[in-house]
């Protein structure tokens, strides 16, 4: 194979000179000509009926309008719906009719300058009717979703066993903390069209709701995907958007909606609560015979994603260990809490927070090092999924573990690490795999179309519908549109998604389909395309395919010993053959295997005052092959923050009368850099078949097994059973009381 | 109404703008509690006075028997202080404890005070230190008031309207001190419980008077006195086992009803540890 020039090189990526300098426009800086400002008015009870009182609050000088339910169109959606072919159930309004959650929509101030528009927001009279509020799984009653997979017949697996092993779990609400709050502006083209301006994962989401709401058809509403500060899955369900788009559409006017951190909490979405029960029947010798889980998830006041990510959860529990005989059921519940949405890792965190705790358990009852332990029971490469769900592709799990034991010195520290204790400190290893998935194929449409096309200069445009969420996902089609077409990489420009105007993609960034669907799709274009500029130059010089090379922007005739740049080329065949140079790619996604990594963590605890310090952290990804060895480890370090956080402080507290008590970042805790360990990664680039050059997905991974892996390294320092994420300080203490 | 910014060049300029202080007027000293306040509370109608750049509030000196620390000298300004290292070394620490970088280059010590929050750290050291606070009001005279007598409820302090803190004074002597807290998190966080503990050692390196002051388990900073009386008397290596039963009574006694308390008995253990090797540091 020919040596590779881009992929698997450390490029930077373009954005970041203009991120670092402050130079980036982002849509909460973009301005127009009359330009108005809104903010929603998030309720303030968990259940009650309202009655607004707009009088005073609309003498505010510079109040343009007050939305509320009375003024919304009586068209109701669900905003999870992110392909026209999904239909779930559709419970939310533009401006809800009741209050369901502390953070509900209901109502929206639009006025021309945001100090207006929040003396305004002040003024508003709410009158609240309050109704009795369900607050968390435990008083969870009214079913959202409920469904069982089961694979083999696990009560017999039971029957035979010699030990079951028995955990019950429990994992938070958690907010996504990206940097950039939520904002979006809508206004008319001078075309006509209504265009929305958004930071989001998905802008043929947005087209599909506005679309739908406003009863506009599908070709007047343009979504263009701005810069984005951030999203991790936060962004993905589109809630501004149709708002401003509807605001935009009465007013006639650009309106730019806005949130402060505080309504970025409440009135979004979060990662789902759940409560999981797993019981692993085992045999002496160390083999898994069969497994229950049951996975109870709070939902949330609205339906949204209640039914995708009770299967995201269940299903990835089939994809990791060769377990014949199990069964999963997982229920969703509403309850009067912010609604569930998408956060990186989509269901997998929490799946795997409990149950790779429970395989710690597990080894420990029959004495096995937890390593030792799961060698014993990991699938092998090219596994078949038990329920039939695609295949999981070439699974490098052992190999992960195989050599983070190694580099993580794990046998001699897991024997010697006790010796480290002292009165105060406590000190231990612990460990955790998980698996997430490459897509959609399987259980959505997962298909993406590129319109690749050389110019007569020489420059390529990818025009195709990416959303680049801060990841670096441009630069990773940079390099293997470059790589493929055999270009310098300069001479690339990738666009992201403007649903007019850029080629149809079904499902955005999201699902960890970017790379492994999107880069495929690119990479098989720019191979057409290359072959193509080969063919067209054997024809204009009449020559064989074996006479001709190509290098870096240059086809060379071996015959003439002559070198053309692919700019003439370009030229030439424009007025000969009277065609462009472009292909256009139509791409369905063949596959969607399993990525995988194993976690290792050393953790001190301070058994005074509860707080767990990570010391030490390797994590071990299997990723088929690296397109850009940079980003990889920027993803796994901050995939290792983001879990850090799912351990030991992120918790969206919610009372027992529903109202949030962490509303800002200084009650919500996200773990800061000087708590963050110096993280260590080490990939194995095994290649996976149908991914670019070989490449899985990382990103969302990354914040699958780091939690348990810590969690597993505390009870292992503390000889606890911690199951209940985070292990705040007080918790800690609370399980060193209960042992004393 | 309209809001309106007044940053007073002098004293007189100050004394007027205090005269026509109402209700809806601010004294902004660094702003980071403040700003806060007014997002939390939507307040988008307010006069400002700011005295963050104001001279006269803005220095440490040396008054000999004395230190006199400006209202509005930064939490920065004071953990890098050589003098405030030396002779009030727990100050020192409270300061590099307060939030982050970016808050400790606003946040000031007179705002810290006035603020009155329950955590704020600064404000059990002033406690040990029987800080002297000057304040001046509209008729430009100025009176002086303990810091354990201004500051009387969360939130709360005996300052009238027309007043302001303009500086803090503390004596120096031969006491070393230290300070420690615990939050959520090892650093940018809001102390759950902190403390600063002021002591006398003797040649032999016994300790012979002690004043241990502990933050966020009152409405103010409370007076620790059994564990002050169990520490007296004693090394200042000290194993803090012993401390144990009067820390958990102290806490007890402090928090009786908050559920907390059971966190914070254990917590303290810690936290006094932390201060006494603050001290031998």
């Amino acid at each position: 194979m020919k040596e590779l020039r881009y992929v698997g090189q450390r490029i930077i990526r373009e954005d970041s000179y203009d991120k670092a300098r402050g130079k980036t426009i982002y849509v909460g800086d973009m301005k127009r000509a009359n330009m108005l400002y809104a903010k929603l008015v998030l309720g303030q009870k968990a259940h009650a009926e309202i009655e607004i009182d707009k009088t005073e609050a609309m003498l505010v000088d510079g109040i343009e309008a007050i939305f509320t339910h009375e003024d919304v169109p009586k068209v109701q959606y669900n905003a999870f719906e992110w392909h026209s072919s999904i239909k779930a159930p559709r419970d939310e309004y533009l401006l809800n009719n009741k209050a369901r959650y502390v953070g509900d929509r209901i109502a929206l101030v639009v006025g021309k300058s945001k100090k207006a528009v929040e003396e305004a927001i002040a003024k508003l009279s709410i009158a609240y009717k309050e109704e009795k509020p369900v607050i968390g799984l435990d008083e969870a009653t009214s079913l959202a979703f409920s469904k069982e997979i089961s694979t083999g017949d696990y009560e017999k697996a039971f029957e035979n066993a010699d030990y079951i092993i028995k955990d019950i779990g429990t994992t938070p609400k958690i907010h996504h903390a990206a940097i950039e709050p939520h904002a979006c502006l809508a206004e008319f083209d001078d075309r006509g069209n209504l265009l929305i301006w958004a930071p989001c994962q998905v802008a043929s989401q947005i087209q599909i709701h506005v679309s739908n709401i406003l009863n506009i058809p599908l070709n007047r509403v343009r979504v263009v995907k701005t810069v984005m500060g951030g999203s991790f899955g936060g962004k993905s369900i589109p809630i501004l958007e149709p708002i401003a788009a509807f605001a935009t559409y009465r007013l006639n006017r650009p309106v730019l909606l806005y949130m402060n951190r505080t309504d970025t909490i409440l009135g979004t979405v979060t990662r789902n609560a759940t409560k999981i029960t797993v019981e692993t029947a085992v045999n002496k010798e160390g083999k898994i015979l069969g497994r229950k889980i049951e996975a109870h998830v709070d939902g949330g006041a609205y339906n949204t994603n209640a039914a995708a990510v009770t299967m995201a959860l269940g299903k990835k529990l089939f994809r990791l260990y060769d377990i014949k005989d199990q069964c999963y059921i997982g229920k969703a519940y509403y309850t009067n809490t912010i609604p569930g949405g998408a956060c990186r890792g989509y269901g997998s965190p929490q799946a795997h927070a409990i149950t790779e705790v429970n395989i710690d358990n597990v080894a420990k009852t029959l004495n096995m090092d937890p390593c030792e332990f799961r060698l014993k029971n990991l699938i092998e490469d090219g596994a078949k999924d038990p329920t039939g769900s695609t295949d999981i592709g070439n699974a490098k799990i052992k190999e992960c573990i195989i050599k983070g034991m190694e580099a993580f010195n794990w046998k001699e520290k897991r024997k010697n690490i006790r010796n480290k204790n002292t009165n105060r400190y406590s000190y231990g290893i612990g460990m955790a795999c998980g698996t997430h998935g490459n897509g959609y194929t399987g259980a959505y449409p997962d298909y993406t179309s590129v319109d690749l096309r050389l110019f007569s200069d020489g420059s390529v445009l990818v025009n195709m519908s990416i959303h680049d969420l801060g990841c670096g996902t441009l630069t990773i089609m940079q390099q293997i549109a470059a790589e493929a077409l055999d270009i310098e990489i300069e001479k690339v420009k990738v666009t992201e998604a403007d649903t007019l105007n850029t080629p149809a993609d079904s499902a955005g960034t999201q699902a960890s389909r970017v790379t492994y669907v999107c880069g495929a799709a690119v990479k098989e274009a720019g191979e057409k395309l290359r072959q193509k500029l080969i063919d067209t130059f054997c024809k204009l010089k009449g020559i064989n395919q074996d006479d001709v090379i190509t290098s870096q922007g240059y086809i060379f005739n071996k015959q003439s010993n002559q070198k053309y740049s692919y700019s003439e080329i370009v030229v030439e065949a424009e007025k000969t053959f009277q065609e462009d140079m472009s292909v256009f790619i139509k791409y369905k996604s063949p596959a969607n295997p399993a990525s995988f990594a194993a976690c290792f963590a050393e953790v001190k605890v301070d058994k005074y005052t509860g707080l767990v310090e990570v010391i030490d952290f390797l994590a071990v990804h299997d990723i088929g092959k690296s397109i850009n060895p940079m980003l990889v480890e920027g993803q796994i370090q901050g995939g290792v923050q983001f879990s850090i956080g799912m351990a030991l402080t992120e918790d969206i507290d919610i009372d027992s009368k529903g109202n949030v008590k962490s509303t800002n970042f200084s009650k919500y805790h996200i773990l800061n850099s000087t708590s963050m360990p110096k993280v260590r990664t080490m990939t194995i680039e095994a290649n996976e078949p149908y991914g670019p050059y070989g490449a899985k997905s990382v990103g969302e991974m990354a914040t699958v097994a780091p939690a348990p892996a810590i969690i597993n390294a505390i009870n292992f320092a503390l000889d606890t059973n911690i199951t209940t994420y985070p292990a705040t300080p007080e918790l800690i203490i609370n399980e060193l009381n209960k042992k004393s | 109404m309209m809001n309106s910014f007044i940053e007073p060049k002098n004293i007189e300029h100050l004394c007027d703008a205090l005269n026509e202080k109402d209700e809806n007027t601010y004294i902004l000293a660094g702003g980071t509690d403040l700003i806060i306040k007014f997002a939390k509370e939507n307040i988008s109608n307010f006069k400002i006075i700011d005295i963050s750049s104001f001279s006269n509030f803005r220095s440490i000196e040396d008054l000999g028997d004395a230190i006199k620390i400006g209202s509005c000298v930064t939490m920065t300004e004071i953990e890098n202080n050589k003098l405030i290292k030396k002779e009030i070394p727990a100050l020192a620490t409270a300061a590099y404890n307060v939030g982050s970088t970016q808050i400790r280059n606003r946040a000031t010590i007179g705002g810290n005070l006035a603020n009155a929050a329950q955590c704020g750290d600064t404000i059990p050291v002033l406690f040990a230190y029987d800080a002297d606070i000057e304040i001046l009001n509209s008729l430009n005279q100025v009176r002086y008031e303990k810091a354990r007598d201004l500051v009387t409820g969360i939130g709360k302090t005996t300052l009238k309207k027309d007043e302001v803190i303009t500086s803090i004074l503390i004596k120096k002597s031969k006491y070393s001190s230290g300070f420690s807290k615990v939050g959520s998190r090892k650093s940018v966080t809001i102390s759950k419980i902190n403390c600063c503990g002021k002591i006398l050692l003797d040649e032999d390196n016994v300790i012979r008077d002690i004043e241990i002051y502990m933050g966020a388990v009152g409405v103010k900073p409370i007076k620790a006195e059994l564990i002050e009386k169990e520490i007296l008397g004693k090394s200042l290596e000290i194993s803090s086992y012993n401390l144990e039963e009067s820390i958990k009574e102290q806490i007890e006694r402090a928090i009786p009803n908050r559920s907390s308390k059971h966190y914070k008995k254990i917590a303290a253990i810690g936290l006094i540890k932390d201060m006494l090797a603050d001290i031998r540091r």
